[in-house]
């Protein structure tokens, strides 16, 4: 649903601002309710989503918060790895969302979004449900551009070669392909080029299937057929990998190799400029874009992601709507967890600012991922972000890698508090 | 403390008019048709009048009424418009900004926000990660500080701490040194 607004709905729309603002309120939309409770819908309970959802509740409970989500059960792609390496289990990755149901009197609807009408402020549910708003946070999360890749489909990855790139289903199917396979076997790993969800994703997945791998199928190798010629912390990856799981481990990045042309999903066979491969498991994980509901709504711009404002992350095409996450443009910031989740606490707080007549507080966000290369072999990158006339940008001198030549206490560290930082996101966003 | 916050909110805006116009600028599909020239002239100076004003929604306005609008003199009304709503949504954004006796401050707030999602909500840690919850502002300042300066080691919050000012450290040592006496 491509928003047409004709001239008329436009002059509408700024004069229903003017005589709010006359009345003291803050601008446009969703003016002229003065006295009614506020509503925000929020869509998406992933780690966007649902940060805003709580936050909102914690910092003005007088708001009605409305969470749309159709999962009942949502399996986080953080630790996911883990669950691949045998170190979690699926139950251990399960968010519910019954605390901001019932502690933080948040209404959480298990349906989807199939349409937003920014010009009547109302989202129609499939259901055939419509729920009007003040202010509407959408959170999609990412979507999979499977055609980028000759021979590869949707159908292809719930049958033969999982993304594994949401968690779930797909994990567990990765996962079962990696039980049953011969000791002696090949998984391949292909990670698309950037931008994609969690850059050091795939890496940490190397990493942990090469655990797994090590202590059940020893003479079993990995190769990674990257679209890219470098990736994340790929220098603190690669020494984990030698250190760890010598000679277990190949990567070729795109210019030696590494770009995969097309996969046949029923010979299990990927091609790259350099000839065939053949997998006994093989991941392939297809080049992203923002969630199907930002393409409906027409959120997006050419690029196939949302751009936002930056101070509110309100969406510079569609007034009232504010797009979070992985689907968002911000700058600087990867798409991971933590950062959706720290982009919803500033969307809440810029929200409550917005209807208060106030202006929201300069931005805060902040991002640090943590990926796990073995059991007690931790590493991270973190960064403080600021807002300048270049947008979100990270703050020189601050933030960075795990350094180089980090000792085993301080790896063995990091392990700790990576599993400290899951018990804590988790709690701050469903608990 | 009411100068600083006046600071940090001019200072936001400045910001924020330079990256509404780049991207106006500079997202084509939104000023098909339209020299830039003439964009650089009498549009780009509503857009700055606009975003001055404005920090939230006005370019989405902006980019509306550029869309929608083909002739220029149509344009231009829609833009004085806009203009209108924006001066009295600040006027009374203004006064509420003034308003805003002691209470939490807002900055402070969103500063601190981030460390919850490591430390946990309001500082209560659920992990081995260290709880802020019952610490004093002195205590936290006192830690961040030292975090920032070296003096203390840690594998993660010495990278992080270098991101803040001294001021911004103080407010979040100020939220979380005080947070728990007010919640639960
Ligand atoms: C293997 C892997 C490991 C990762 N590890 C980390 C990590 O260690 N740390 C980290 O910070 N990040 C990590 N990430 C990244 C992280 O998972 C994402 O960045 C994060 O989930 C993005 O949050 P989001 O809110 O944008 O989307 P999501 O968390 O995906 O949530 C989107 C939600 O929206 C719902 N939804 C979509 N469309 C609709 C609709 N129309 N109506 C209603 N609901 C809808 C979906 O059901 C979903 O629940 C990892 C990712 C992967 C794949």
């Amino acid at each position: 649903m491509n928003q047409k607004i004709s001239r008329r709905d436009f002059s509408k729309l700024l004069f229903a601002g003017a005589a709010g603002s006359a009345l003291g309120l803050s601008a446009l939309p969703g003016m002229g309710r003065a006295a009614d409770r506020k509503r925000v819908v929020v869509v998406g309970g992933g780690f966007g989503g649902a940060t805003a959802a709580k936050y909102l509740k914690k910092l003005d409970s007088s708001i009605s918060v409305t969470l749309i989500e159709p999962k009942a059960v949502f399996y986080t792609c953080p630790f996911s790895n883990w669950v691949l390496g045998g170190l979690k289990t699926m139950e251990d990755i399960a968010q519910r969302y019954a605390v901001l149901k019932n502690r933080y009197k948040i209404d959480v609807v298990a349906d989807t979004v199939v349409s937003i009408d920014a010009l009547k402020s109302v989202v129609k549910l499939k259901s055939g449900k419509v729920f009007g708003y003040d202010r509407l946070i959408v959170s999609p999360g990412i979507d999979f551009s499977f055609e980028a890749i000759n021979g590869y489909s949707r159908k292809a990855a719930e049958a033969q070669m999982p993304h594994a790139y949401e968690a779930g289903p797909q994990t567990v199917l990765l996962q079962k392909q990696l039980h049953a396979m011969k000791d002696g076997g090949k998984v391949i790993i292909c990670p698309p080029d950037n931008p994609f969800r969690c850059p050091p994703g795939p890496y940490e997945r190397a990493s942990l299937i090469a655990h797994y791998l090590k202590e059940k199928k020893p003479k079993s190798k990995i190769l990674i057929l990257d679209a890219k010629d470098k990736f994340s912390k790929q220098g603190i990856f690669t020494k984990g990998w030698e250190k760890l799981y010598p000679g277990m481990i190949e990567w070729r990045g795109a210019s030696t190799g590494g770009r995969v042309l097309k996969v046949d999903p029923a010979a299990m066979t990927v091609t790259t400029e350099f000839g065939d491969e053949k997998g006994d498991v093989v991941n392939v994980i297809p080049p992203q874009k923002a969630g199907k509901l930002a393409f409906d709504a027409g959120l997006v711009n050419s690029s196939g992601w949302c751009p936002v404002n930056p101070v509110s992350f309100e969406s510079l095409i569609h007034p009232g709507v504010h797009v979070i996450g992985d689907a968002c443009m911000a700058g600087a910031m990867p798409k991971s967890g933590f950062a959706a989740s720290s982009q919803g606490k500033v969307t809440a707080a810029a929200i409550v600012r917005l209807f208060n007549g106030e202006v929201p507080a300069a931005p805060s966000l902040v991002n640090t991922c943590y990926s796990l290369i073995g059991p007690g072999y931790g590493v991270s990158v973190a960064a403080v972000y600021k807002l300048t006339a270049e947008g979100i940008v990270s703050i020189k001198g601050a933030g960075g890698l795990t350094p180089m030549d980090a000792d085993d206490d301080q790896l063995s560290q990091e392990a700790t508090f990576a599993r400290g930082w899951y018990n804590n996101i988790a709690q701050d966003i469903w608990g | 403390m009411y100068n600083v916050r006046v600071v940090a909110y001019l200072e936001l805006r400045l910001v924020f008019i330079i990256y509404t116009c780049k991207y106006i600028v500079q997202s084509n599909p939104f000023v098909d048709g339209y020299q830039h020239v003439e964009m650089e002239g009498n549009v780009l100076g509503s857009v700055l009048w606009i975003a001055n004003n404005c920090l939230v929604s006005c370019p989405v306005i902006f980019n509306i009424s550029i869309r929608e609008e083909h002739l220029m003199a149509e344009k231009m009304k829609l833009l004085i418009a806009a203009v209108t709503v924006v001066s009295l949504s600040v006027l009374a954004g203004g006064q509420a900004e003034a308003a805003e006796a002691a209470g939490v401050d807002p900055r402070g707030q969103v500063l601190a926000f981030s460390c919850a999602s490591c430390h946990g909500t309001d500082g209560k840690s659920v992990s081995i990660i260290p709880s802020f919850y019952g610490k004093s502002p002195e205590y936290l300042e006192t830690a961040l500080m030292d975090f920032k300066s070296g003096k203390r080691y840690s594998t993660v919050m010495m990278r992080h701490a270098k991101g803040y000012t001294d001021e911004e450290i103080r407010l979040i040592a100020q939220y979380y040194g005080t947070v728990w006496q007010t919640n639960n």
